[in-house]
């Protein structure tokens, strides 16, 4: 279970960024590089303006034409996965034994 | 002289509004200089001076495409053509030589380029590039008509490519600076971050038409290309003159710095992907 606030903002993480070729979108971070699906990439492009989980749901809702609760989940599924890859900074506080490590954030903000 | 008549009120009717340095006399001694002969040459003024970016120190780039080689007595092969120099008065006059079949081969690596597909690689060094530009967007004639090499470019493909190998240069820019900033190197990360964002402004003048790809005139580019009050051009502009000594003192604002440089590119890389 996965407690979330749905005034919280994910933000993106500086070292990671998005481009699209031809039909494909993709985040980078250095040597990874994720092909992201349409609704990843509402999510992205909604934290990248610094947009809370509610509104970033309700953007996909109007986006991917699905009622506002089934945003909703998707958001916060999105959010995660993107959590968990390092992608975006710590949102949610997802178990330990799966939540990724982001060393060299917490190494800039102990300084 | 009547030809040299003719091409003056062609200029004046042509060109942005500036000192431009050529009258008839000096047009006469640029046609005699290399011998241009139109029936062997199309030869055609361009360069900084031509488009109005150019200044008082600036040289007049003469654009010979022929089969023959220069006539003059200092010669020489630069950037993958024939360069052939000359100076008259005050002015520095650089007449540059591409073979037909050579601007031939530059026409078919455009055509063959399509956005969003193969590998993104440079089509042109920066000399064919700008030949290119010149070429299709100002070319002013002083024998023959490029409007046949003109039609073998398309000013669309061309801004096409440029937008997306500007995007790729961010790219490498961005894996620079996140380097700098996990190894901490600050005052690298500093001057990397407002590259990035001018690398990112280059994109935006791009989108928003321009071909010239040379970056001495980004600002000119800037006044060319985007409105006054555009608020991409503001933010550049504060990116590119921070308070260097408050975030050298500073780590936390440097690193907000770097970030804010960073947040810019993704902004205007949007825009190119057109989202």
């Amino acid at each position: 279970v996965i407690e979330v606030e749905t005034n919280a903002v994910p933000l993106v993480r500086y070292d990671v960024r998005r481009r699209r070729y031809g039909t494909v979108t993709w985040l980078i971070r250095k040597n990874d590089w994720f092909q992201i699906d349409r609704t990843t990439d509402i999510v992205w492009l909604a934290c990248e303006d610094e947009t809370s989980i509610d509104r970033i749901a309700a953007r996909v809702a109007d986006d991917l034409k699905i009622d506002l609760g089934e945003a909703l989940a998707a958001t916060i599924l999105t959010v995660s996965r993107l959590q968990f890859h390092g992608l975006v900074e710590d949102v949610f506080d997802l178990p330990a034994e799966v939540s990724p490590s982001s060393r060299s954030m917490q190494r800039l903000q102990s300084e | 002289m009547e030809f040299a008549g003719a091409w003056m009120q062609f200029a004046r009717d042509k060109l942005p509004k500036q000192d431009f340095p050529v009258d008839a006399a000096l047009l006469d001694d640029i046609v005699k200089l290399e011998a241009v002969d139109a029936a062997s040459d199309i030869a055609y003024l361009s360069g900084s001076l031509v488009e109005g970016l150019g200044n008082p120190w600036s040289d007049l780039d003469v654009y010979v495409v022929t089969d023959r080689p220069p006539v003059g007595p200092t010669a020489f092969v630069d950037c993958g053509c024939m360069v052939s120099i000359h100076y008259v008065g005050e002015l520095r006059v650089d007449y540059e030589y591409w073979p037909t079949t050579q601007v031939r081969d530059l026409a078919d690596r455009l055509s063959a380029f399509e956005p969003g597909t193969g590998a993104i690689v440079n089509l042109f060094s920066e000399a064919e590039e700008q030949f290119v530009h010149r070429l299709v967007r100002y070319p002013l004639p002083i024998a023959g008509d490029p409007a046949s090499l003109q039609a073998m470019f398309s000013l669309d493909t061309l801004n096409a490519y440029q937008i997306q190998i500007a995007v790729k240069r961010l790219d490498s820019m961005h894996e620079d600076l996140c380097g700098m900033i996990e190894g901490r190197n600050w005052d690298v990360a500093l001057f990397a971050a407002r590259e990035l964002a001018a690398g990112a402004m280059d994109v935006y003048l791009h989108i928003r038409g321009n071909t010239n790809p040379s970056r001495k005139w980004r600002a000119s580019l800037i006044r060319r290309y985007a409105d006054d009050d555009d608020a991409f051009v503001k933010r550049f502009f504060d990116l590119q003159f921070p308070d260097a000594r408050r975030l050298k003192a500073d780590t936390a604002s440097l690193f907000a710095y770097c970030r804010e440089c960073i947040a810019y590119h993704a902004a205007i890389v949007r825009i190119a992907h057109r989202d």
